[in-house]
């Protein structure tokens, strides 16, 4: 795509700086007067070109990142790297509304940590929902690490819909979907006693564990059903990243550790934990049939009213194994065909990359020796294809359509493009080119780099320390989103995005049309908790008004361009306050806000949605409310009076 | 006309069935008559069908809105964004949409079938009687434009003072047909199916009863 335009460019920009050349792509003197007068070079040219997008004019991808400890997922256009919307999830925003509504506090009341509402959350690793082992743009789940709580986003309306809170970890972080989105797989980081309790720090090899959770999502449903999801008890190793098998390896998962020392701490081991987690030359990757453990958590006893498989029980029903993996590794990543498992090494400075078949192979050969705990830890050279040195700090792999594999290197804070071998190229195991990031890479994403069909085009470098690249703005620095473009012979970088509000973890990029929002609700009176019509919702304003029942004053209200109906509301105080609220708006982008003083109530209405507030009228006087969002010449006088009588 | 002869010189069969003694009739007119009946019913077919279609149509144009915004206008009824039209009337006083020649388009179902039998009936009819059958369908055409001129010039004359943006727009009439400007919306409004065959039912018509005039005084 870029290949001819960018080479017309170059021909047509050999004239920077000394006089007209009006030939080439036809660019015109003045886009050449501003190269010139900002001092930018052809290759600096052909990067904006790549990314700018005329307006009117929509990117051809989406990206959804996580928001780290931000606690919300970011929703980006790319290729121009446009943050285009934000989704609250474990953090109420009130721009959205999110956390402000009685149908969005459910759903964070929902996922209570010990009986209290946490108002943010560490999310890691978004997961597009998948069919047939590529994304499908229905849903979109992210965990939170700090609370081991995992969300379900329904992407018809960006809205996080369910917070789901694991009963037997309180940190994950290994969060993806089977390739049919049967499960959801979360993978416990920190080891605890499970269930949460309490044991002395000394008794960790005996009584602290890890677990991997396999959330079963109803997808007519849009929902994570927690009565019929299941856990694997793990030994307390500290799980990392994961992955799950797809075609070749469908039915199976993967999931690394890093802690296989079972180190604790200064005060148990005599040094801090990032020395004892990384003595040894190998950890443990877990190698699991999902599959079958659902049948086996049938029969399995259950810790706070989950299903959870003994390491033993696993075992003897033949769905755990290990296999080593050098050094406290990171991600990893299964191979568009199933066929391999890359592990990046992090203290290595290898890929691993097992083959399937063979492990396969030393399964039904009994090529094992248990370890600590009684699992069977398959051999390393019976397993390992191949070994591929990319450089200090391999994080996270994603692959392209071209059989190549790029690996993250935060050491060297830099990209490696590599040569996957096999069914994919011929010059396999590799390493074909290294570009440099600006600084310290963590994950990258690939556009559908972890689906069956990838599909190349560009990668972003999703790096930790931006340092000098942006303006500065105290001491605490954003971080910065490099996009890459991965179609040539060379990669070569074309943007750099401060994200200054978040620290994204992980991103996953899908093409434009397989998500397909919605522009407004489908019917007036829509209830976005339930993606139905609404049983709460008044459609007709002549229908609008206040009701009251004992202490209960109920109001239906509609919201419409530049006015609320009624727009007085009269309660006794005292009185429990049941507001509903419905936007009987059509037109696209007709959203009116609601704020009531004193009550910190801020809701975002979209057309045809419904919500409702609860609250207790308790201080009598007068309260002047008003929209929010801009919503029309007259916004300024869309308001109403809360009158609260003594 | 062979074949006419010979149907003349044909006997009816005893105990033929009504469709037959229709086509003999038929065949037993001239070409003329024949003619003259096949537009009178291709005229009444194409009123009645109008109904079914739109007559006028207007669109308005603003950047908020990049597909514009329609209202089309049927004889009985009105569809298209006739909430958001009225939505945004609201801010220059306008009155709804719905509120325009309501009895007209109550009455339009049942009168037009009328109008259409008694083109048909006008087929059996000579003289002045004739004519002023086919005058309801004559003026027909005229009579809608005339309505909906009437309508737009009320609708565009009677804006509430009071409304938000009455210092910025004054009263107007939205055009007939062609482009005009209501605040920042430009208009296109144009007339649709329904029109044109409503007025090609009214010329065949004028074309079937001159030619009924000039046949009936050819005949021997």
């Amino acid at each position: 795509m870029l290949g001819p335009v960018a080479g017309g460019l170059l021909a047509s920009c050999s004239g920077i700086g000394g006089g007209k050349s009006g030939g080439g792509a036809g660019l015109g003197s003045s886009a050449q007067d501003i190269a010139s007068a900002r001092n930018l070079t052809p290759d600096d040219v052909a990067a904006a070109l790549t990314t700018f997008m005329p307006s009117g004019t929509h990117d051809d991808y989406y990206m959804f990142a996580s928001g780290g400890h931000a606690g919300q997922v970011l929703v980006l256009g790319v290729p121009s790297m446009r943050i285009i919307k934000e989704i609250g999830v474990f953090t109420p925003e009130p721009w959205q509304g999110w956390g402000f509504s009685d149908e969005a506090k459910d759903v964070l009341a929902s996922a209570q940590v010990d009986g209290k509402t946490m108002t943010w959350g560490d999310t890691h690793h978004p997961a597009l929902s998948e069919t047939s082992g590529s994304y499908d743009g229905q849903f979109l789940f992210i965990n939170d690490k700090a609370h081991a709580r995992i969300a379900v986003i329904d992407l018809r309306d960006m809205v996080t819909k369910q917070i789901v809170k694991n009963p037997l970890v309180i940190s994950d972080h290994a969060c993806f979907v089977t390739p049919n989105t049967d499960y959801l797989i979360e993978g416990a980081q920190y080891a605890t006693p499970l269930g949460w309790g309490y044991a002395p720090i000394e008794q960790f090899k005996d009584k602290y564990r890890g677990a991997v959770t396999f959330w079963k999502f109803d997808r007519t449903a849009g929902r994570i059903v927690p009565e019929q999801s299941f856990a694997i008890e793990l030994p307390p190793y500290f799980q990392d990243l994961g992955d799950a098998g797809k075609l070749l390896s469908d039915g199976w998962c993967f999931l690394n550790s890093f802690n296989t020392e079972l180190a604790v701490g200064t005060a148990v081991d005599g040094k801090p934990l990032e020395i004892g987690a990384s003595q040894r030359d190998m950890d443990y990757l877990s190698v699991i049939n999902w599959k079958q453990a659902a049948e086996v958590a049938k029969s399995a006893q259950k810790i706070n009213g989950m299903p959870v498989i003994k390491m033993q029980e696993a075992v003897n029903a033949g769905i755990l194994y290990e296999i080593p993996e050098p050094n406290c590794p990171h991600g990893v990543d299964v191979a568009p065909k199933g066929d391999f498992m890359v592990v990046s090494g992090k203290l290595d400075p290898h890929v691993t990359v097992y083959n399937f078949k063979k492990i396969q192979d030393a399964i039904a050969a009994k090529k094992f020796q248990p370890d600590s705990y009684g699992i069977p830890v398959l051999d390393f050279q019976s397993c390992v294809e191949a070994q591929v040195e990319v450089g200090l700090g391999p994080l996270h792999t994603q692959f392209d359509d071209k059989g190549y594999a790029y690996t993250s290197l935060f050491l060297d804070s830099a990209i490696t493009r590599w040569t996957l071998g096999g069914d994919y190229r011929q010059d396999g195991w590799k390493v074909a080119d290294k570009i440099s990031v600006q600084y310290n890479v963590g994950h990258l994403s690939a556009i559908e780099g972890d689906t069956v069909a990838p599909k190349g085009k560009f990668l972003v470098s999703l790096n930790k320390w931006a340092i000098d690249r942006f303006s500065e703005v105290g001491p605490l620095h954003p971080q910065n989103f490099q996009l890459i473009d991965i179609s040539g012979d060379k990669m070569k970088l074309v943007y750099d995005m401060p994200i200054g509000m978040a620290e994204p973890h992980y991103a996953q990029m899908v093409r434009a049309e397989v998500v397909k929002p919605w522009k407004v609700y489908p019917k007036t009176g829509w209830d976005p908790a339930t993606q139905q019509s609404s049983t709460v919702a008044t459609v007709e304003p002549t229908k609008a008004g206040v009701g009251r029942d004992g202490t209960t004053s109920t109001v239906n209200m509609t919201a419409m361009r530049s006015h609320y109906s009624p727009d007085i509301v009269k309660v006794k105080q005292g009185d429990k306050v049941v507001w509903h609220l419905t936007n009987i708006e059509n037109a696209e982008d007709a959203t009116h806000g609601f704020s009531l003083p004193g009550q910190n109530v801020n809701l975002s209405l979209e057309p045809g949605a419904t919500l409702t507030v609860t609250f207790t009228a308790d201080h009598a006087g007068v309260h002047p409310y008003y929209c929010t969002e801009f919503c029309s010449a007259l916004h300024l006088e869309m308001m109403g009076y809360f009158i609260v009588e003594p | 006309m062979v074949s006419v002869e010979r149907a003349r010189r044909r006997a009816p069969t005893p105990g033929a069935g009504k469709s037959r003694h229709v086509r003999q009739t038929l065949l037993h007119w001239s070409r003329d008559r024949r003619v003259q009946l096949g537009l009178l019913v291709l005229a009444g077919v194409l009123l009645i069908g109008s109904i079914f279609l739109p007559y006028w149509d207007i669109t308005l144009h603003a950047p908020q809105y990049p597909g514009g915004l329609t209202v089309s206008a049927y004889v009985h009824d009105m569809v298209g964004e006739i909430r958001e039209v009225d939505e945004l009337n609201h801010y220059i006083g306008m009155m709804p949409l719905e509120g325009a020649a309501e009895h007209e388009r109550d009455l339009a179902v049942f009168a037009i079938p009328v109008v259409a039998g008694l083109v048909v009936a006008s087929f059996w009819v000579h003289g002045r009687w004739k004519w002023l059958m086919v005058l309801p369908i004559l003026i027909y055409p005229f009579a809608f434009l005339g309505d909906l001129w009437i309508w737009l010039y009320h609708a565009g004359h009677s804006l509430d003072p009071t409304a938000a943006l009455s210092s910025s727009i004054k009263p107007f009439t939205p055009h007939v047909f062609g482009t005009g400007k209501i605040g920042q919306f430009s208009t296109e409004a144009r007339f649709a199916l329904g029109f044109y065959m409503a007025f090609l039912a009214a010329l065949l018509t004028l074309v079937a009863t001159l030619f009924a005039r000039a046949g009936h005084h050819a005949r021997p």
